[in-house]
């Protein structure tokens, strides 16, 4: 019925809580409102879980930048690539008729 | 109306141009291993062409090279770890540390950060220190941090897909997030 701190630890660091019946979610968030250990613990996860999701904004800008100190392939390695793909695709739809 | 050549909708021949190095340093972050990257973002591309008919239109093509991606460097990843990093009996013993630890003695709370999070965050600065302390590690936890963090897939497929148990990646995130915090003191909070 109720959670006891060792069970509210697991799923906080399972991060698996959304998935729980409602009621029972509402007894976790009850517990760690109330539970200094756990609610410490929880915003500790919370932090990551803050962090992460600004860290998905800063990889996507370093993924789109044209910014020359940002590693990227070589023209040769472009190239390659280039070329196994225009083999590839003219293996898959052979030009009908020709 | 006659029917399109799909190749010739997705201009698959500017691929390399358009998308060659979002999608290397997409594996780059992953793989780490320059190689490595080049020839998943080729894999990719070629499993794209294959499948072209399977393009739904509901996300950019850009995001649908990167799944493709992401599939291929967590197949790589867990073929490239051929012993899991922990065995059983230790996964049982670090589970009951943790829980130990945050349950067990009332008084020892996990310790605070070293330097101010959000103040931290705004700065681009700590973002490289971040990359870096996620380059430090271990492929296998790196790819469980990525997974479950990051691309914020659910924990049963993240263990299906990298053939460990729920208490496995419990741990491995447990002790991501503690190697990080570490990392990133010594990296940030000294500065
Ligand atoms: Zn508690």
């Amino acid at each position: 019925m109720f959670f006891t701190c060792k069970q509210v630890s697991e799923h906080l660091s399972k991060e698996d809580y959304a998935k729980l019946p409602p009621f029972r979610k509402f007894t976790l968030i009850f517990h760690v409102m109330f539970c200094p250990i756990c609610g410490k613990y929880n915003r500790q996860v919370m932090k990551f879980q803050d962090m992460a999701r600004k860290f998905r904004k800063q990889e996507e800008d370093f993924l789109e930048s044209d910014s020359p100190n940002f590693p990227s392939m070589d023209t040769s390695a472009k190239d390659r690539l280039k070329a196994s793909l225009e083999q590839a695709q003219a293996t898959e739809s052979p030009q009908s008729g020709s | 109306m006659a029917e399109q050549d799909p190749h010739e909708t997705f201009e698959t021949h500017l691929w390399v141009d358009k998308y060659g190095d979002y999608l290397y340093r997409y594996a780059l972050m992953r793989v780490r291993d320059p190689q490595v990257a080049e020839d998943t973002v080729q894999e990719t591309f070629l499993a794209a062409l294959k499948n072209l008919h399977q393009f739904d239109g509901r996300v950019d093509v850009k995001y649908w090279l990167r799944g493709i991606l992401r599939n291929k460097t967590v197949d790589y990843i867990r073929k490239s770890v051929r012993r899991q990093e922990l065995q059983n009996e230790q996964v049982q013993e670090i589970v009951g540390q943790i829980l130990f630890k945050t349950s067990g003695i009332p008084n020892k709370r996990p310790k605070p950060w070293a330097f101010d999070p959000d103040e931290a965050f705004a700065q681009e600065e700590f973002w490289e220190a971040f990359k870096a302390c996620l380059e430090g590690l271990s492929d296998q936890m790196r790819t469980a941090f990525y997974m479950k963090m990051i691309d914020e897939v659910e924990t049963e497929e993240i263990c299906k897909e990298l053939d460990i148990s729920d208490n496995y990646l419990w741990v491995m995130l447990h002790r991501a997030r503690a190697q990080l915090k570490d990392c990133l003191e010594l990296k940030w909070a000294k500065s």
